[in-house]
Parts: structure tokens; C-alpha cells; sequence
């Protein structure tokens, strides 16, 4: 997808793009269009927005093959993206080389922050969102044996892990743990999924369990949870997502007792209303959580670039500055926005209603 | 020099040498970059690439090959376990096992190992190992249900899971099958493309190469033809700069960096060229201008003379040393043909050769020829004459070089003289002996005549008669021996007044009374010489006046004293340019002619009739001359008469004449003298005239018998009388034999040939006097007079009558 963006009968200033890193095969392109012209409206800059290249079959394309064809582009200045922290891990391998800042709006890994001083994420990494969900299943849910299921990949591990450490430092420990190969329940019946959920509670007698998998895995999970025990309570991270079409399908009963991590309040400040209430005009739905990222993801390099940062090495510059002493944090839809500490200050704990609507 | 720098063609302008290496230079660097550029961002990348995309493919495939494997096995183990679960229940343990080993599997499966970033590029192999990758983590999610399932008991599910585990795990095993033969696909079109791109390096590099060698080649040539070719001209040039030759000029072809020097040459060797031809021409005109000065300097100072002789004949300039051979001035001669200066008698030399040299038949020519100088005088030259033409070979002049040979003539002719004498005196000399000895006998028998108390007066008229005429022959005898120089000459002072005195008295006397003789002779000159002989020749050149002048005329006789100049001294010979007494005899008769007065002096040249004259008189007065270090010279006029006139070294002072010798006094006692001679005649003569002035006489046939005659020491021998020239023993060693015995014995020497210098040596073997034979009666008186009473007349020097 490519989005143009240029001034008319004026002379023609040298052109800044920004690559658009997140691939949107069947995604909301309109959500896209709508935040650029958000956060280039009122500007006279020639601002460019290099998306996914045209044409080419999104689906087989590598997050590094994208990632290459952002780094040839010498107009190229900055790129927002890409989905996940593996995704993101491996195109920032390439930025690396070439000094490319990378926005990340919704990945989580540490992994990932630590792999670059290019990458400037703008969600918690797993070990704060970990020590969260732990804090939060302790003190607010009052659980007491804490198991943990989770995809074993990168944002799983990480969640898992940054459980572990905050119970280890509560004096507590994990009371069973369950890695998925992330395909337990493509089966009829979802017999793997429920053999394991069905061992993991009977071996480990949770009151509560953190799934840090994918949404539809995670509604899965709840099923064969619920199917046996409808006291678990069972707290998702931050992938959850409550408008999966099989989050939409749980009953109230299996919903009850689900909670879920949030990365943004849409009624924080006035920021965040405005940002919902034009989501809402422009694209007639509620906001998502990665999209008030993704949005603020822009706006703080539409700044960069509006105070003269033209360049890839000003740019990540200038990224590095916010938050320290006479450079201030950014004011973005999600928070008050610096790059120099996690942010732990966006972590919200949601219970999942009764019923949700499902989003195409 | 514009014709010539016409002649030169412009250079053509073209890209300097400069630019054409740059351009060269350029385009094999742009190629080279364009190849290596080319290698750079195609074939090395993409070689790269794919070297990476084949590792990462072996990693992956060998990564779910082993993790297959793994399930694999694992699934067989469940399946087991499934088995055993229907024949009751499994131990928790075992379960806790496999569960623990799917869980290191799922840790350390695909999930945490994407696929590699350049795999998952490749469509081909990147769907079969996603495929395989969900096959996998179905399978695992699978197995994990069957042990989930066995371990809350529900083993009916459990093997349905467990066949669906199989049923994946068979799929996966196909899947990875794919995968394989997707990558050995994949590998085989990377194989093909590594090959292409290798193919397109080589092709690169062979072309690069190619191309490197077109460009060396092109650059060369450039070089060579820009640079090499040009430089190799200029070193050539300059080397026959260096040689002098400026005639070179360097072909500017190109108005470049090597043209413009080139330019620059030519137009310095042309300024050269001229500069030099200036100076040469400066330097020609300064040397013709020097040698036109040494020319005329050694024109006119030549020791030669030196004319250039017009083609008519006429002088056009001559050289000092000409005008003194002429004996004429310049003016004199210039302008004149030079037949008007040739002797007479060598015009016909001269109209010989002169056609041949104008005819150009000769250009060279050497000829003897005599000139008439201004004095009337002959000057004998030798001439090379060589005809001077212009450079087109048209004749200009004749250069003659004269040599004045007149002096050397002269002297060679003196020098013929010479020799002519010497034969005379070989055979005078040969004859004298016998001659002497002959006369000897006649005079002294002549003289026994005359003396002979009984003799008639008839008898003793003839024995006068025939002792003149023996001693006329003594003097041809010794006429003779004084031409070849071997008559004894005296080296005494005599006054030269009183000899010609004597000798006018004497021609007086004897010749013909129609010739008047005038002498004049005023002078006091002393002439150290031989008297007798200056008088015979005196007497001798009057005699050969009176025959000139058979009708009579006047002789004078004139004697002078001066100093010969330089020339007649040159000229004549004479060594000393002291005085001279000049004895002049002229003649009024009728002359001689060049002829004659060329063979003058030569012996036995006489013009008189057949036994009127010897021919040896005026040879006999040359050898006089010669003797006393003098010289003759003679001047004659056809019709006007003759001029001798001779030089002789004299002292102006009167000199210490000797007194006459006193006369011939007869035998004071009766001696006893030795005749020791080889011939019988002259030994009795002298024995008898011996006899006859009073001495007893013994005869000795030679040396041999007058040594045994006086061997012992009472020999009675008062004198002993030795000829000088005998057989066996010679005069001389028999008397150096006989002083040795007997000391005080006196000895005279006689011989026909005597010369002053043998004094000192006779005396040193015992002779006292000596005699020149023919000796008269009274010379013998004198010097065995003086033998036996020493007191009596002089002691040195010989007599002769």
C-alpha cells in the first residue's frame, strides 16, 4: 500500500517517507489512511507513507525481505511496524546495519529491546507486562496457585517468564506451566487442547491460570477450562484480544472469571477521547489498543521530522532524547511517550464482559 | 628560411598527448569500474546470496529433520505408551517423561528458530517448510493431547489422538519429503544460476581482460606514436646536432604537447643554421682576408722569386726577390713580357715552353733558364711555372717561382774545376817521380858539361843549351804538381810590389816588343804564399794576353789593395773579408766568348793552335789562386780585350821578408857523403858532382844497403844523401833507422815532391836540409855545405834551382 501525500502548486521539497512496517493483508487499510492524514494534517512537508510493496503476494513475503526494500529507499527515514515481537526482531536485524530507526507499536519482547538502540517500542516489554499480570493475579484477583500456559515462542516465553520472576520475588511460585506448539486445537473436538488443559488443572490445581497465546488459542483454552471448572480464573495477556471472532463466541458462563492485559484507556485524558471520538467518526467502530499505538507511533516521528529531523540518524537521535532533561516526553494518545524506560504506566487489568461483539 | 618554414607542413591539430592518456587512461578505468562495479553489486551479491541462501536451507532442513526424527520417535514411544494405557494404568512417572521430553522439544523446536530471514523469500521452499513447521507443531500439539489424555485417563481419546498423531506424523514425513525434493530443486536452479553467475564472472573477467590488453595495446601505440616515436626523433637530431649537422628538421605531424618542442626545434635549429652560416661566412671572409695577407706576405717575402705572369706573356706582379734576381725595380718589370729579361740564348727554352703551358698541355712546368740582368750579368734560375685556372677550369694566370741557382752553378762548376785538377795531379803526380829523376841526371850532367874546365866553348854553349831546356821541362814538371797540388808550396811573406816588379822585368824581357806593358803598382802589400809560384801565375796570365793580341796592344798589369764585397766573397768563395791585393791583368785583344770563358780554367782547355800551348796555364793560375785562399775572376769584351783579376789575402804592412839565400859556396873540407838512391843515373850525377865540388862519395843502391854500409860505428860517413822514394825501404824509415844508431849523422832528404808541413817529421828522423829534385849543382853545394858547417846559409827549408 502506498500512500502519497504532496503539496500542490508549491515547489516540490525533497520527499520523507515513513515506511508503514505492519502487513495488512485484510487489515483495515482505511484505519492507515485515516491516521496520516491525522498526523500530517496542517503540515506543508512533502511526507511520504511507503507501505507494503504493491503487489507482491503479502502473504509469502518475509518481515526482511519488507525490510530490505525500506533500506534501499534512501527517502525512507523511519519505519512503523512490524507485527509481533518475531517479526520485529528479525527487520531490525536489517535496520541495525543501516541505522533505520524502528517504531514498534505493539510488540513486547525484551528480547527485541535489547537486540538494537534502533528500536524504540512504545509497548511494555514482556518482563514488565509479566511482572503485572503477576502483581495483578496475586493482589487483585487474590489467586494463589498460578500456572501458566503459553505459546512457546518469543512473546510467550517472555510472558511466562516475566510471571516467574515477579512470583519468585512475591515469595511464590509457579504452580504449573504448559507450553503449546500453538496448533492444539486445529483438531475436531479440540482433543489436544483438552487432554493438556484438562492434565495442566489436574496436575497443578490452579485457581489461576495466564495465557499468553494467541486469542484464538487462548479462547480455546477457556473452553476446555470451563468444560471442567468454572472457578479458574484465567488472565490473558496482552494478545488477547476481546473482539476475536472466538472470544465473541464464549457463552457468559465460559467468560466469567476471564480477564485480560490492556495497553491503552481510551478515557485517560482528553487525548485519548479525541483519538476514540475521531476513530469513531472516521471509521464508524470503537479503537483498538494497537491502533491508538500505531497512531501515536506516527505522531511522535510526524514530530520528529516537523522539528527538523530529516535524516535516519537524527531522527533515532532525537527519539533517544524524549524524556530527558530538556527534551520532554511526548504527549501520545496512549501516554506520555519516552523511549528510555519501559513503559509501565499504560498497563491496564480488564475484565472480559459478558458479551463482546465480534470484529470481521 | 620563410620558404622554409613553408616547406614544413602545419601540424594537424588534434587531442593533446595529455588528453589521449587521460581519454585511454579514462576508458580503461571506466571500464574496469563499469566490470568491477558489475562484479560488485551482480555477481558477488548474488554469489553471496545464494552461498547464504544454501546454508540457511541446510540449517532449517537439518533443523525439522532432526526435530522429525525426534517426534518421530517420541510418537512411537506414545504410541506405546497408548498401547499399554488399555491394559491399565500408566505409571505418572512415565508420563511425566514424555511430557518433559515435548517439552524440551517445543523448546527448542521451530517455533523459537524461524525460518531464516533470505529462506523465507524462497516461495518454493519456504511453503513446504512452513507446511512442515505446522505439520510439526500439530503433531506436537497432538502428542501433547495424547499424553494430556492418557494423563487424565481418558485412553479412549487418547488413541484417537494418537492416530491422528500418526496420521500427522506420516504427513510430516511426506511434508519433509517435499521440502527435500524442493530443496534439491532449489538447489539445482541455484546451482544452475551459481554456474550462470560464475559463467558471467568469467565472462567478465576474460572480457576485462580482453578489453585490458586492447586498451595496453591502444596505449602503446598511442605511446609509440604520441611519445616514443617523436622522442626517438628528437634523440636522432639532437645526436646530429652533436655531430655539427644542422640541417635537421624534426616532421611536426601533431600541434600537441610532444609537437609544440618539436615546433620549437625546428625553428632553433634554423635560427642555428643561420647564425652558424653567418659566422661561417664571416669566418671565410676573415680567412681569406688572412690568407690573402699570409699570401702576400710570403709573396713578397719569399727567398724565392715569385711572378704572376699574365696569359700574354707579361708580368702582372712580382716579389722583391724576383726584382734582385733580375737585378731590376719593380716598375721596371711589371707590365713587361718576360721574353725581354731571358738570355738569348734561352729564348728558344721559352718558346718552347710557354705554348705548352698556354696550351694547356702542361699545368705544371719545370725548366732551367738564364736571365739578363739590369748589369748585363747572367742570373741561372730554375723555374716552376703552374698555369692557375678559375673554378670553372677557365685558365686566370701563371704563377712562376724563380730559384736563383746562379751561386750554386757557380760552385758546381768549381767544383768540376776541382775534380778536373785532381785528375790532372793523379797523373802528375804518377809521372813526376820519373820525370824529376830524368831531369835530375840531364841537369846535373849538363851542369858537369858547363863546369868542365876542358869543355870547348861550343860544348859548354850546348851543355847551357841543354840545362835550359831541362829545367823549362821541370817547370811543366812541377806546373804540373802545383795544378794538382802537390808541388811543395811556401808559406813565406813576400812583397807583392817586388814580385810584379821582378815579373814585369822579366816579361819585358821575353815578349815581343809590340806589346807595351804598363804596370801599376803603388801599393806595400805582403802576401804570405809561395812567391815563385804568384809569379808564374802572373807570368802565366800575361802570357795569355800576348797571345791574344798576336798584332800587338797593351798589357797592364795592375795591383790594388781592397776588401771584397759581400757578393763577389759569396760568389768567388773567399773566406776572409780582410784586405786583398787585387792584381788586375787586361789585355786589349780580341776577347772571348761565353763558350770560352766557360772552360777557361779547365786544364788543358786551349784555343791556341796544336802545339802553341799546354792548355795548363790558366789552370795553373787558378790553383794558385785556390792555394792562397784567393779567387780569379774574368770580364771579357768580343773586340775590346780581356780582364784577369785575382784576389789574394795580403797584410798592407810589410812583412819580415827573409833575406836571399846566400850563394853557393864551394866545399870547405873534404867530407865523405852517402848517395843512397834506387836509380842508378841520379845516383851517379850526384856522386859526380859530389866529386866535383870537392867531397869523397860513396853510393848506396838503396835503404837496405846504406843501413849494412853505415852498421858499424866507424862508418867515415860525414853526410848522407837520401832519396826519398825507394823500393824495399823508403827514405824515410831507412833514416829513422840510421838517426837511431848514429844521432849526430846529418841526412838530406831529396825528392821531387815535398810539402812544408813534412819539415818537423824529416827533422825528427835525422834529415837537416832537403832538395826538390831537379837539384842543380849548386843547391846540392848549398845544402851539404850546410850539413857539414850548420853555420852556413839557413837551416830550414829546401832549395831548388
Amino acid at each position: 500500500m502506498l500512500v502519497l501525500v504532496s503539496g500542490c502548486g508549491r515547489s516540490e521539497p525533497r520527499a520523507i517517507t515513513i515506511g508503514d512496517g505492519m502487513p495488512r493483508p485484510n487489515g483495515p487499510k482505511s484505519f492507515v489512511g485515516f491516521v496520516w492524514k491525522s498526523v500530517t494534517d496542517g503540515t506543508n512537508l512533502n511526507l511520504q507513507l511507503k507501505g507494503w510493496s504493491s503487489g507482491d503476494d503479502v502473504t509469502n513475503r518475509s518481515e526482511s525481505a519488507q525490510a530490505e526494500v525500506f533500506v534501499s529507499r534512501p527517502d525512507v527515514v523511519a519505519v512503523v511496524g512490524h507485527a509481533g515481537s518475531k517479526g520485529s526482531m528479525i527487520a531490525a536485524s536489517v535496520y541495525q546495519g543501516v541505522g533505520m530507526p524502528l517504531v514498534v507499536p505493539t510488540a513486547t519482547s525484551s528480547k527485541l529491546r535489547a537486540s538494537s538502540n534502533l528500536v524504540f517500542m512504545l509497548s511494555p516489554t514482556d518482563s514488565v507486562e509479566g511482572a503485572f499480570i503477576a502483581n495483578q493475579a496475586l493482589d487483585s484477583l487474590a489467586a494463589r496457585r498460578i500456572a501458566v500456559v503459553y505459546v512457546a515462542d518469543a512473546y510467550g516465553t517472555g510472558i511466562r517468564d516475566g510471571v516467574e520472576a515477579q512470583l519468585t520475588l512475591r515469595r511464590s511460585a509457579l504452580a504449573g506451566e504448559l507450553a503449546l506448539a500453538g496448533k492444539e486445537c486445529v483438531s475436531s473436538g479440540n482433543l489436544s487442547m483438552r487432554g493438556v488443559a484438562r492434565a495442566l488443572l489436574a496436575r497443578a490445581h490452579p485457581d489461576l491460570v495466564v495465557v499468553a497465546t494467541s486469542t484464538g488459542q487462548a479462547a480455546c483454552f477457556i473452553e476446555q477450562v470451563r468444560a471442567v471448572d468454572s472457578r479458574v480464573k484465567i488472565l490473558a495477556a496482552d494478545s488477547f484480544e476481546p473482539a476475536h471472532w472466538r472470544v465473541a463466541k464464549l457463552s457468559g458462563g465460559q467468560r466469567s472469571g476471564v480477564y485480560f492485559v490492556d495497553f491503552w484507556d481510551a478515557e485517560r485524558d482528553s487525548r485519548s477521547r479525541d483519538f476514540a471520538r475521531n476513530v469513531r467518526e472516521a471509521l464508524h467502530r470503537e479503537p483498538l489498543t494497537g491502533e491508538a499505538l500505531n497512531y501515536d507511533a506516527y505522531q511522535v516521528l510526524i514530530a520528529a521530522i516537523k522539528e527538523g529531523h530529516r535524516t535516519r540518524e537524527s531522527i533515532a537521535q532525537w527519539l533517544r532524547q524524549l524524556g530527558t532533561v530538556g527534551h520532554p516526553s511526548f504527549p501520545g494518545v496512549t501516554g506520555s511517550i519516552s523511549f528510555n524506560i519501559p513503559r509501565s504506566d499504560i498497563l491496564y487489568l480488564r475484565r472480559l464482559p459478558a458479551a463482546t461483539a465480534a470484529r470481521p | 628560411m620563410t620558404e622554409r618554414r613553408a616547406r614544413v607542413r602545419a601540424p594537424r591539430p588534434v587531442l593533446s598527448l595529455r588528453g589521449t592518456l587521460l581519454l585511454v587512461l579514462g576508458l580503461a578505468f571506466m571500464f574496469v569500474a563499469v566490470v568491477e562495479l558489475g562484479l560488485a553489486f551482480s555477481v558477488v551479491p548474488r554469489s553471496t546470496q545464494l552461498s547464504t541462501r544454501s546454508a540457511n536451507a541446510r540449517r532449517d532442513f537439518e533443523t525439522r529433520t532432526t526435530l522429525a526424527a525426534a517426534l518421530n520417535g517420541l510418537t512411537i514411544d506414545i504410541g506405546e505408551q497408548v498401547r499399554r494405557a488399555r491394559n491399565g494404568p500408566l505409571n505418572p512417572d512415565s508420563l511425566q517423561v514424555r511430557r518433559d521430553s515435548l517439552h524440551a522439544l517445543l523448546g527448542g523446536s521451530s517455533l523459537l528458530s524461524p525460518l531464516q530471514l533470505q529462506e523465507r523469500e524462497n516461495v518454493a521452499i519456504s511453503q513446504p517448510l512452513q507446511a512442515a513447521d505446522d505439520a510439526i507443531a500439530e503433531l506436537m500439539g497432538e502428542l501433547q493431547g495424547v499424553v494430556g489424555l492418557l494423563e487424565i485417563g481418558d485412553v479412549a481419546n487418547a488413541e484417537r489422538s494418537m492416530q491422528r498423531a500418526t496420521k500427522v506424523g506420516t504427513s510430516l514425513n511426506r511434508k519433509l519429503a517435499d521440502v527435500t525434493a524442493a530443496a534439491i530443486s532449489n538447489l539445482n536452479q541455484e546451482e544452475k544460476q551459481l554456474t550462470d553467475e560464475a559463467h558471467l564472472a568469467q565472462m567478465l573477467v576474460e572480457s576485462w581482460l580482453g578489453v585490458g590488453a586492447v586498451v595496453c595495446l591502444l596505449a602503446w601505440w598511442a605511446l609509440r606514436r604520441r611519445l616514443f616515436g617523436p622522442l626517438t626523433g628528437i634523440e636522432r637530431a639532437l645526436t646530429r646536432i652533436e655531430r655539427g649537422d644542422l640541417g635537421v628538421t624534426l616532421a611536426v605531424h601533431r600541434g600537441d604537447e610532444m609537437g609544440r618542442p618539436m615546433e620549437h626545434f625546428n625553428r632553433t635549429t634554423e635560427v642555428l643554421r643561420d647564425q652558424r652560416a653567418a659566422a661561417e661566412r664571416a669566418a671565410a671572409a676573415e680567412a681569406q682576408a688572412v690568407s690573402d695577407a699570409r699570401y702576400r706576405a710570403a709573396f713578397e717575402q719569399a727567398a724565392v722569386g715569385i711572378a704572376e705572369i699574365g696569359l700574354d706573356g707579361r708580368y702582372l706582379q712580382v716579389n722583391r726577390a724576383l726584382c734582385r734576381i733580375l737585378g731590376r725595380e719593380e716598375q721596371e718589370i711589371v707590365g713587361h713580357a718576360f721574353v725581354e729579361f731571358t738570355h738569348p740564348d734561352d729564348i728558344a727554352v721559352d718558346a718552347d715552353q710557354w705554348p705548352r703551358m698556354i696550351g694547356e698541355h702542361e699545368s705544371t712546368m719545370r725548366f732551367a733558364k738564364r736571365y739578363l740582368r739590369g748589369d748585363g750579368s747572367i742570373a741561372s734560375t730554375e723555374i716552376a711555372a703552374t698555369m692557375l685556372r678559375e673554378p670553372d677550369g677557365t685558365p686566370r694566370h701563371v704563377l712562376s717561382v724563380v730559384q736563383d741557382v746562379t751561386e750554386q752553378q757557380q760552385l758546381a762548376n768549381q767544383l768540376n774545376q776541382s775534380k778536373k785538377l785532381d785528375a790532372v795531379g793523379q797523373l802528375a803526380g804518377g809521372v813526376a817521380h820519373d820525370f824529376n829523376n830524368l831531369l835530375t841526371g840531364i841537369i846535373g850532367y849538363a851542369e858537369l858539361l858547363e863546369h868542365d874546365a876542358g869543355s870547348s866553348a861550343e860544348v859548354r854553349d850546348d851543355a847551357i843549351a841543354i840545362r835550359q831546356t831541362a829545367l823549362r821541362g821541370a817547370d811543366l814538371s812541377r806546373s804540373l804538381l802545383a795544378l794538382a797540388r802537390r808541388t811543395p808550396v811556401s808559406h813565406e811573406p813576400f812583397a807583392l810590389d817586388t814580385m810584379l816588379r821582378e815579373t814585369a822585368a822579366l816579361i819585358r824581357r821575353t815578349f815581343d816588343r809590340r806589346i807595351e806593358l804598363e804596370l801599376q803598382c803603388d801599393v806595400e802589400a805582403t802576401i804570405m804564399g809561395d812567391r815563385s809560384l804568384v809569379s808564374n801565375a802572373v807570368l802565366n796570365l800575361a802570357v795569355n794576353a800576348r797571345d791574344a793580341m798576336p798584332d800587338g796592344g797593351t798589357l797592364t798589369i795592375k795591383a790594388t789593395v781592397g776588401h771584397p764585397g759581400a757578393e763577389l766573397r759569396a760568389r768567388c768563395g773567399l773566406t776572409s773579408d780582410g784586405p786583398h791585393a787585387v792584381i788586375a791583368v787586361t789585355d786589349t785583344g780580341s776577347g772571348m766568348t761565353a763558350d770560352v770563358l766557360e772552360h777557361l780554367f779547365e786544364p788543358f782547355f786551349t784555343t791556341k793552335p796544336s802545339g802553341k800551348g799546354t792548355g795548363l796555364g790558366l789552370a795553373m793560375v787558378y790553383g794558385t789562386v785556390q792555394d792562397h785562399g784567393g779567387a780569379v775572376t774574368v770580364a771579357s769584351d768580343i773586340g775590346r780585350g780581356t780582364t784577369f783579376t785575382v784576389y789574394l789575402p795580403c797584410t798592407t804592412t810589410a812583412g819580415a821578408v827573409p833575406a836571399a839565400v846566400s850563394a853557393p859556396v864551394g866545399a870547405a873540407r873534404r867530407s865523405r857523403v852517402l848517395v843512397v838512391d834506387d836509380e842508378e843515373l841520379v845516383r851517379d850525377v850526384a856522386a859526380r858532382m859530389l866529386r866535383r865540388l870537392g867531397y869523397d862519395v860513396e853510393q848506396s843502391v838503396d835503404g837496405m844497403a846504406a843501413l849494412e854500409r853505415l852498421a858499424a860505428d866507424d862508418h867515415g860517413i860525414d853526410v848522407v844523401l837520401m832519396d826519398g822514394n825507394m823500393p824495399r825501404l823508403n827514405g824515410v824509415e831507412t833514416a829513422r833507422r840510421l838517426h837511431e844508431r848514429h844521432p849526430q849523422l846529418p841526412m838530406i832528404y831529396a825528392s821531387g815532391y815535398f810539402q812544408p808541413g813534412w819539415n818537423e817529421d824529416l827533422a825528427a828522423v835525422g834529415f837537416r836540409e832537403h832538395l826538390t829534385k831537379p837539384y842543380s849543382m849548386d843547391a846540392l853545394s848549398r845544402a851539404v855545405a850546410r850539413c857539414v858547417a850548420p853555420n852556413i846559409g839557413t837551416a830550414s827549408g829546401g832549395t831548388r834551382e
